[in-house]
């Protein structure tokens, strides 16, 4: 009896997968491809931020204690006090300016700038690239 | 030309060939479909559960013992993203353990010779027949001769060893001769 039965079950016309779904799957995996590339900028994004916001932190103290020790404020305050030396002297007066500024401190902002463009830069890329909403099973 | 096997396939994938994966799909998409529609409860969405189940297999395939059967994983997957489906459903009812099949009266049926004419006249009377029976004992029956899968591959893909399989599927296969004579 067994051996007609199974006969008979392995007969039974197999349910069938309905076209198209090789490409639902392939639109899911997509998708997943997707969220994956976005959280790995993601990841990157908060790890560059964090990096920057340290950098910064130690740098703006390291600026205003540079500045304060350097001749730069006292320049900036006669060119603003004492317009007539700075409208005679001005070209000595931006030189000296010039010249008692903490430069490497500057260019360190500078890059710290840069830095800070390309992380904008990458999270407008992670805003663009998020993945769409809409989509035909329940695997959305 | 000689066929790729499935971990071939596998680390082809793996290797940037696209190709590969749409030739592991056809190659046990169908089965696991069938598989599921089968044993699925009415209110559950085949087509969900299966690409649901070769997704998470696509996000497991870095994981996968290419020593191991690549369609038992796959049917295991299947089943326990339909197991979770249902429990999400109606947690409590389903189950493809044993315990459900502990009410069938086991009893050696004879052949009938009517009865068989009669099944194999009748797609559709074995089919609600099989219908019929438990989930575990109607996976068993379905993986094992529709799928051509072994009671050891049954087992791995159930998660229950190799003589529950058997004995479950020999439960089975006596409930269904029971019912056919009952019905005659």
């Amino acid at each position: 009896m067994s051996t007609y039965l199974e006969e008979a079950i392995s007969k039974l016309p197999a349910q069938i997968p309905p076209a198209g779904m090789f490409e639902m799957i392939n639109c899911a995996i997509n998708r997943e491809k997707k969220l994956r590339s976005i959280k790995r900028r993601a990841v990157a994004f908060a790890s560059g931020l964090a990096i920057l916001s340290g950098f910064m932190a130690t740098f703006w103290n390291v600026l205003w204690q540079e500045i304060a020790q350097s001749s730069f404020a006292v320049y900036l305050q006669t060119a603003l006090t004492d317009h007539n030396v700075l409208l005679t002297y001005w070209k000595e007066a931006t030189m000296s300016l010039l010249e008692s500024l903490p430069i490497t401190n500057l260019i360190a902002w500078l890059l710290m700038a840069f830095f800070a463009l390309g992380l904008l830069s990458m999270l407008w890329q992670i805003m663009k690239s998020e993945p769409h909403k809409h989509h035909h099973t329940a695997l959305t | 030309m000689e066929q790729e096997n499935d971990a071939q396939l596998v680390k082809k994938y793996l290797k940037g060939d696209e190709h590969a994966l749409r030739l592991l799909y056809e190659r046990h998409i169908p089965a696991v479909y069938n598989f599921i529609a089968r044993i699925s409860p009415s209110e559950i969405d085949v087509d969900d559960i299966v690409q649901e189940a070769f997704v998470k297999a696509w996000k497991n395939l870095k994981k996968f013992n290419l020593d191991l059967s690549f369609r038992t994983w796959l049917f295991t997957i299947a089943k326990n993203v339909l197991l979770d489906q249902i429990k999400k459903k109606r947690p409590m009812i389903f189950s493809l353990s044993d315990q459900d099949d502990a009410f069938i009266d086991v009893e050696d049926s004879k052949p009938l010779p009517d009865a068989m004419l009669d099944i194999r006249d009748s797609d559709e009377r074995v089919a609600i027949l099989l219908n019929e029976l438990t989930p575990a004992q109607r996976a068993t029956v379905v993986l094992h001769v529709m799928e051509d899968l072994t009671f050891r591959e049954i087992g791995e893909v159930l998660g229950q060893p190799m003589e529950t399989v058997k004995t479950r599927y020999r439960r089975a296969i006596a409930s269904l001769s029971k019912q056919i004579t009952n019905s005659k």
